[in-house]
Formats: structure tokens, C-alpha cells, sequence
């Protein structure tokens, strides 16, 4: 199991699940969409 | 040394991807930049001093 890649693929997610997660943010907070 | 040098990296990373989903949220909320304006802030300088400790810290480890 390479490591590096599992890292790789973990901080891209983490990229990539945070630009919805700012919306899902204001949403939950009823902010202006 | 080193691991002080790893941890500012680290918080040098950490800090702007909370910053990146913490000020759309902020300035989109209603009344969130009046009541977390202090916060931003104190991310946005904490970055920028994290800049410098880290540029000192590796001159110090090699």
C-alpha cells in the first residue's frame, strides 16, 4: 500500500469536498446564497 | 528545531484551508463579518507572521 498516494488522494478530497461544504455552510446558517 | 520548522509548516497549510471555507461563510452569513471580523483577522495576520517563521525557521535547520 503506497502511502503517498493515499495522502495524495486524502488532501484532494479534502480540496475538492470544500467548495460544496461552503455552501452546505451558508445554507445551515441561512446566509445569502 | 525541526519539528517546531514541521508545525509551522504544517499550521501554515491548515490555517488558509480553514480560512478558505471559514470567509465565504462569514461574508455570506447575515451579520457575520460585523461578529467574526476578529477572527478573520486574526487568521489573515497569524498567516502572514507563519510566512516569516517559517522562512527563519529553515534558515535555522540548514
Amino acid at each position: 500500500m503506497n502511502l503517498e498516494v493515499i495522502a495524495q488522494l486524502t488532501v484532494l478530497a479534502l480540496i475538492v469536498i470544500s467548495g460544496p461544504l461552503v455552501i452546505a455552510l451558508s445554507a445551515a446558517r441561512k446566509g445569502n446564497l | 528545531m525541526t519539528i517546531a520548522f514541521q508545525l509551522a509548516v504544517f499550521a501554515s497549510i491548515a490555517i488558509p484551508f480553514i480560512l478558505v471555507i471559514g470567509v465565504p461563510v462569514v461574508l455570506a452569513s447575515p451579520d457575520g463579518w460585523s461578529s467574526s471580523r476578529n477572527v478573520v483577522f486574526s487568521g489573515a495576520s497569524s498567516w502572514i507572521g507563519l510566512v516569516f517563521l517559517v522562512g527563519i525557521l529553515n534558515s535555522l535547520i540548514s
